[in-house]
């Protein structure tokens, strides 16, 4: 039974109110939990499953960074129900809204929010444990050839470390970076010609789709050493010359549409990075003791 | 990658939210192009939701800054405060597009 590990986060002023939408939500055997606004809590330490908006819940300032709490909701992407009234806000700030007229058909519509998150929440749930399996990778092995391959392999890696989302950028631009740089020959100046043509994907998707580039693919190899997990990836290509960008401070007002990736390469945690043999294979390395304890974070 | 344009007098303001990456290449060039023909002068783009940024997602951000120019409008960035602000003042991106006063 899902209900009875399921809550109910009610936002509204006046205590007869959170009352009555409380009783929305308990009817189905769920429970509630009430605040006054979203700015009333500082932190959370469980995960509703539903956001009940009261007429007289008291709106975040514009003005001020999105608190905690919508940035929360946004995240776990928690279904807000919300009187008609509050349409303006609500929808600007979130993206999975509904409106409700009265209390009775507040209480219809709990149910099925309700169920449709806690569905969501314990599948990703299970993604997260499956993650964790992770933390015993000894030695792997990939391969991938396309963009959307890179990005999602980036996303898994990063996923269990600690600062994730700039290692998921570092590993993100060093993929990117072998396929269209090593395995498809695009330049850095044909890249910006590209992209300012707003014609850099297609062309991306035709040499793919073309010999000699069709068979092309980046190998990934991944090993843990030292209490680090050590990366070896190896593109079709020929080569560059990377020093020139490490040898000295990188100018921002140069990096315009392309280069940028070079430097988040440097700055994202990845550690260790050699460019080896002609320049079409790279090693590099990221903390794998952190890697461990966030697996089980 | 999910956007609202909204207007307020001279000031059009883009927000966007989810991720911003190579993927959203098409999507974001149509979502410039809608905000270079709105009527105001001064175009904020608001990164204060945005979850995730990489280079080519900063690219595009610079492709907006041009429609605008093109059609004689200033950008500015409101960059909030989490990882993608992170990323911008990692990349001195300041420099390219301003934050907002």
């Amino acid at each position: 039974m899902t209900s009875q590990n399921s809550t109910c986060l009610i936002l509204a002023l006046d205590d007869q109110l959170k009352a009555d939408l409380a009783e929305c939500v308990t009817v189905h055997g769920f429970h509630a939990e009430a605040v006054n606004g979203f700015d009333a809590l500082e932190e959370i330490s469980f995960e509703p499953d539903l956001i009940l908006l009261g007429s007289d819940c008291p709106l975040p300032n514009e003005e001020a960074e999105p608190h905690f709490l919508e940035l929360f909701i946004r995240e776990r992407q928690i279904p807000i129900l919300a009187p008609r009234e509050k349409h303006g806000f609500v929808v600007e700030h979130f993206s999975d809204v509904h409106f409700y007229d009265d209390l009775e058909q507040a209480t219809q519509m709990v149910l099925s929010f309700v169920l449709s998150h806690v569905r969501m929440r314990n599948m990703r749930d299970m993604m997260s444990d499956a993650l964790e399996a992770f933390k015993y990778l000894q030695k792997g092995d990939f391969e991938f050839s396309h963009l959307g391959e890179a990005q999602a392999l980036a996303y898994l890696i990063a996923s269990m470390a600690p600062h994730k989302k700039l290692l998921r950028l570092g590993l993100t631009e060093v993929f990117v970076n072998a396929i269209e740089h090593g395995n498809l020959g695009i330049g850095r100046a044909e890249k910006e010609q590209l992209r300012a043509q707003g014609v850099w994907l297609e062309e991306v998707e035709r040499r793919q789709a073309s010999e000699p580039y069709k068979s092309r693919k980046v190998s990934l190899e991944m090993w843990r050493e030292d209490g680090q997990m050590k990366l070896r990836l190896m593109d079709c290509g020929d080569g560059f010359d990377w020093s020139k960008y490490t040898a000295g401070k990188i100018n921002p007002v140069n990096l315009t549409r392309s280069g940028r990736g070079i430097m988040f390469m440097l700055k994202s945690g990845l550690e260790n990075i050699q460019y080896k043999g002609s320049g079409n294979t790279v090693e590099f390395s990221f903390e794998g003791k952190s890697l461990m304890e966030n697996a089980h974070g | 990658m999910d956007y609202t344009i909204s207007e307020n007098q001279d000031l059009i303001t883009i927000k966007i939210t989810g991720d911003l990456t190579l993927a959203d290449e098409e999507q974001f060039r149509v979502a410039s192009m809608e905000v270079s023909e709105k009527n105001g002068s001064k175009c904020i783009i608001d990164l204060s939701s945005l979850d995730f940024i990489d280079s080519a997602g900063l690219g595009l951000l610079l492709v907006l800054k041009e429609f605008c120019e093109e059609k004689n409008k200033s950008v500015s960035m409101r960059p909030g405060s989490g990882d993608v602000k992170e990323v911008l003042d990692i990349s001195e991106f300041e420099s390219l597009i301003p934050y907002e006063n």
